[in-house]
């Protein structure tokens, strides 16, 4: 870039590089999770496509979207027709357990009243829905991002299966049993390992959205428009009556507490279980919530761990890391780096976030260019989704994808940096690009 | 010892094992040539042991002369070839007369000693192969020109020196052997002083080069601002030249200068912090005068590895207060580490895992890869260094107990 050494650039009118992603990847993401069901986009054709792009770039797995197209004529005279048309269409044709009717932006705009819409369905096909979960939510992409687009689409979720199970849900409560509520920063391999920790105590896991399941790759053969894995519909009914919830990532907490303030459960708030102290706390936890161990390999796990910190260490002595990722990913990374000690942790998020708080002062909300600047000031290490790695080269800083998209990379999706042994592997991936540099460039 | 030489071939006239040693010993931050990322090993099978490898190695040097058409080839004898009595001199002044390329052989079978003694041996050999054998080009030559003579992983510290140097109007011709290419090392015989920078293996090379090309030496080290003074004096005083002495006396105030004023403010943290030295060879003491300026307290020295030159130069350069733990065990080390209250450990080499597997803070200066820690840049470096890892949580961290040992861990977030 023909820019002007040193020289402060203008505030910049508008974003350039832009990190934000469209709200209704992250809604759509988050039904992925779940077994059977299907999310329907209302927007114009090319919206659905490139949400269903990028997704299959990322995870490289089919994504199960469906699109009602708005047309000129939807515009002018309303769509409620055509909605009812694609939502009776998709009920009866794919006889899915979840149907989400998404709005975009364009519907904000014109004032489709879409809510309405699918509440006059359901009103009128009450018997299609005995079995099954109908959800309506706008996910506009002028606001929030895939992180807050997700997490919406969770609480939606609980929303409707809290007042679809009625009396049931103030059940008793199954003490061997918890919730866990992933946010989106964390990978399917995240949510398989968290799973795997659990489990081997003794306790049952209802995780929502499950990605472990359901974007890893299985093969499942034969044609469906509808998710292949996932938490399936009636397992996730039986989530009011855990004893407890683990809720990973700040935009996910309102979800928890909407659960503790309806249900009574408990929940406990993660960042990201990455490093040390929250791989600790969530050992803890999982001993006091079991009464038992655990079983030894997680004792080995930790002592690798602390080793691998040691081995490393000095990788990351005085570094300046600059990251560029979504609000709770980037607390979960920082805390990471700073149980290590960097000199300075700087970087951007997409939009205003309550993870902001966690963070420290010289984060903001901006762009991949925001980034570039912040990485002229000694950049040691880059981390950003795939449309940064360009940037990062021409500036010679280490480059370590992350976030969301990431593309030309295989398996990044199940990857895994929770845990113990996921921090570990964190540690020495980070370390390893930090010393990269002295390899390239001195 | 040879292999910064990064435009020649290195080829080891050894078993397959030989080579492990050496290859990607470079250090990280060495510019790297062409061909040194190659390790070249003959690989030697039984057969070739019971009948002799002189045809296989010249068949070698003749692939690796036509494939890579380096400057020049070295070979490396090892014991086996050594024990087989392989006539290496005949193999490569055959291959040097057939494939126009020299060929120079080097002695330095394991046995024959210490990595010292392979230093010298490559400094014997470069005397005799090497140096000299350029032209003098009139045009390439100012009056200041020097050669710096350096130890094993010479590189990173001789690049931090030849910058120091040239600011004051010096040039350095070659590095030996440090990051440089055979033709400058050819050409070292037209450098007006050597400096011999910390090392004892190469003083016979500097002996030579005075005894036949009348280039005068001297020994010096850049680290601390003390020992730049004495090492540059030397220098000044060696060229007899009012204005260049006006000079480096100038820079040498203006960077003291700079680097005290950092070292109260800046680096103020690190006074009084108590240090425990575990590190091998020159590391032991070339640090020493450095750590002492920056206002470290070092409580106990383990002078393992430590001949009495070594130990003679860690006692002049130490204040009363310091322990020295002679043919110290690591028990040893660590008592005194805990008894004296340290805060820090400065290990090298073989040294590195004991601080490691105690959890003790500690740097070690083998790690320590993003450059030496030569001249008054060198000296920050060090001190920036030292805080970072002072300040680095980790050491904390890994002092935490585990969640099987408590029922809570309270508000610690």
């Amino acid at each position: 870039m023909a820019r002007v050494n040193n020289e402060i650039p203008p505030a910049k009118p508008w974003p350039i590089n832009p990190l934000r992603v469209s709200q209704a990847v992250g809604g759509v993401l988050a039904l992925q999770g779940i077994y059977r069901s299907v999310p329907v986009l209302h927007g114009a054709e090319g919206c659905t496509e490139s949400v269903k792009q990028s997704l299959a770039r990322h995870f490289r797995e089919p994504i199960s979207v469906q699109n009602i197209a708005i047309h000129e004529q939807n515009l002018i005279f309303g769509g409620s027709q055509s909605i009812h048309d694609m939502l009776q269409h998709v009920t009866s044709e794919y006889q899915p357990d979840v149907i989400a009717l998404i709005g975009t932006s364009l519907t904000e705009v014109v004032g489709e009243d879409l809510l309405g819409a699918v509440e006059a369905y359901y009103k009128l096909h009450k018997e299609r829905f005995h079995d099954r979960l109908l959800l309506g939510l706008y996910l506009p992409d002028y606001e929030g991002s895939l992180e807050s687009g997700y997490a919406q689409t969770v609480y939606c979720v609980l929303q409707k299966l809290l007042r679809s199970s009625g009396r049931r849900s103030r059940s008793r409560k199954r003490t061997s049993r918890i919730n866990l509520l992933p946010g989106s920063h964390l990978t399917p391999g995240d949510v398989m390992e968290l799973k795997e920790m659990i489990a081997s105590f003794g306790i049952e896991v209802i995780v929502l959205p499950d990605l472990s399941s359901s974007l890893t790759g299985h093969l499942m053969t034969g044609y469906t428009p509808l998710t292949r894995g996932g938490v399936p519909l009636d397992y996730l009914r039986e989530l009011p009556s855990s004893a407890y919830t683990i809720v990973i990532g700040r935009s996910m907490e309102p979800c928890a507490r909407l659960l503790e303030e309806e249900l009574g459960i408990p929940y406990r708030l993660f960042h990201g279980v990455t490093g040390l102290c929250e791989s600790d706390e969530l050992i803890l936890l999982l001993r006091r919530l079991s009464g038992n161990e655990g079983p030894n390999k997680y004792r080995w796990q930790r002592q690798f761990l602390l080793d691998c910190m040691l081995d490393t260490r000095s990788a990351f002595r005085g570094r300046h890391v600059v990251a560029a990722l979504e609000g709770d990913h980037l607390v979960s990374v920082f805390q990471t780096f700073k149980e290590m000690g960097i000199r300075r942790f700087s970087g951007v998020v997409p939009v205003q976030s309550p993870a902001l708080e966690l963070l420290p002062p010289g984060i903001s909300v901006g762009d991949l260019d925001d980034l570039e600047r912040l990485a002229m000031d000694e950049g040691d290490l880059w981390i950003s989704n795939s449309y940064g790695a360009e940037r990062a080269e021409q500036q010679h800083t280490p480059y370590l994808p992350a976030g969301f998209p990431v593309f030309n990379r295989f398996g990044s999706p199940a990857t895994t940096s929770v845990g113990y042994r996921g921090t570990a592997e964190l540690l020495c991936l980070y370390a390893n690009t930090l010393i990269s540099k002295e390899r390239m460039y001195l | 010892m040879l292999l910064p030489i990064t435009d020649a071939a290195h080829l080891v006239h050894g078993t397959p094992g030989c080579l492990q040693n050496s290859w990607g010993m470079l250090e990280a931050g060495a510019t790297g040539g062409p061909l040194s990322s190659h390790g070249f090993s003959m690989g030697l099978t039984e057969m070739d042991i019971i009948h002799g490898g002189q045809k296989k190695l010249l068949e070698a040097i003749r692939y690796i002369a036509i494939t890579y058409q380096p400057p020049c080839i070295f070979v490396y004898e090892t014991c086996i070839t050594f024990l087989t009595s392989e006539d290496l001199e005949a193999v490569c002044v055959q291959a040097e007369d057939e494939y126009k390329v020299p060929v120079i052989p080097i002695h330095n079978a394991g046995f024959i000693g210490s990595g010292n003694m392979g230093n010298r041996q490559a400094g014997e050999a470069l005397f005799n192969k090497v140096i000299g054998t350029a032209g003098i080009r009139g045009e390439q030559q100012t009056p200041y020109d020097v050669n710096l003579i350096g130890d094993f992983r010479f590189s990173r510290e001789g690049r931090k020196i030849e910058a120091m140097l040239s600011s004051v109007g010096i040039r350095v011709i070659s590095q030996i052997a440090g990051d440089c290419s055979l033709e400058e090392l050819r050409s070292a015989h037209l450098a007006k002083l050597n400096i011999l920078i910390c090392t004892r293996s190469m003083v016979t090379l500097a002996r030579r080069m005075r005894d036949s090309f009348g280039i005068p030496y001297f020994e010096g080290s850049f680290c601390g601002t003390r020992e730049i003074r004495f090492s540059l004096s030397q220098l000044s005083y060696h060229f007899q030249n009012a204005e260049l002495d006006q000079r480096i006396h100038r820079y040498m105030r203006r960077e003291e200068e700079l680097l005290h004023k950092e070292i109260l403010r800046r680096y103020k943290p690190l006074k009084g912090k108590r240090i425990v030295l575990f590190t091998d060879g020159i590391e032991s003491w070339i640090y020493i005068p450095l750590l002492v300026e920056l206002g470290l307290r070092i409580v106990a020295i383990g002078t393992n590895q430590n001949g009495q030159e070594d130990l003679s130069r860690i006692k002049e350069r130490i204040r009363e207060d310091t322990v020295l733990i002679h043919r110290s065990s690591e028990a040893q080390i660590l008592e005194a580490y805990r008894v004296r209250k340290a805060e820090l450990m400065i290990v090298s080499g073989r040294n590195a895992f004991v601080p490691l597997k105690e959890k003790l803070p500690f740097i070690n200066i083998d790690e320590a890869l993003h450059g030496g820690y030569a001249g008054y840049e060198g000296a920050r470096r060090l001190a920036q260094d030292l805080l970072d890892t002072l300040e680095q949580p980790v050491w904390s961290m890994i002092r935490r107990s585990s969640p099987w040992e408590v029922e809570s861990y309270g508000s610690s977030e």
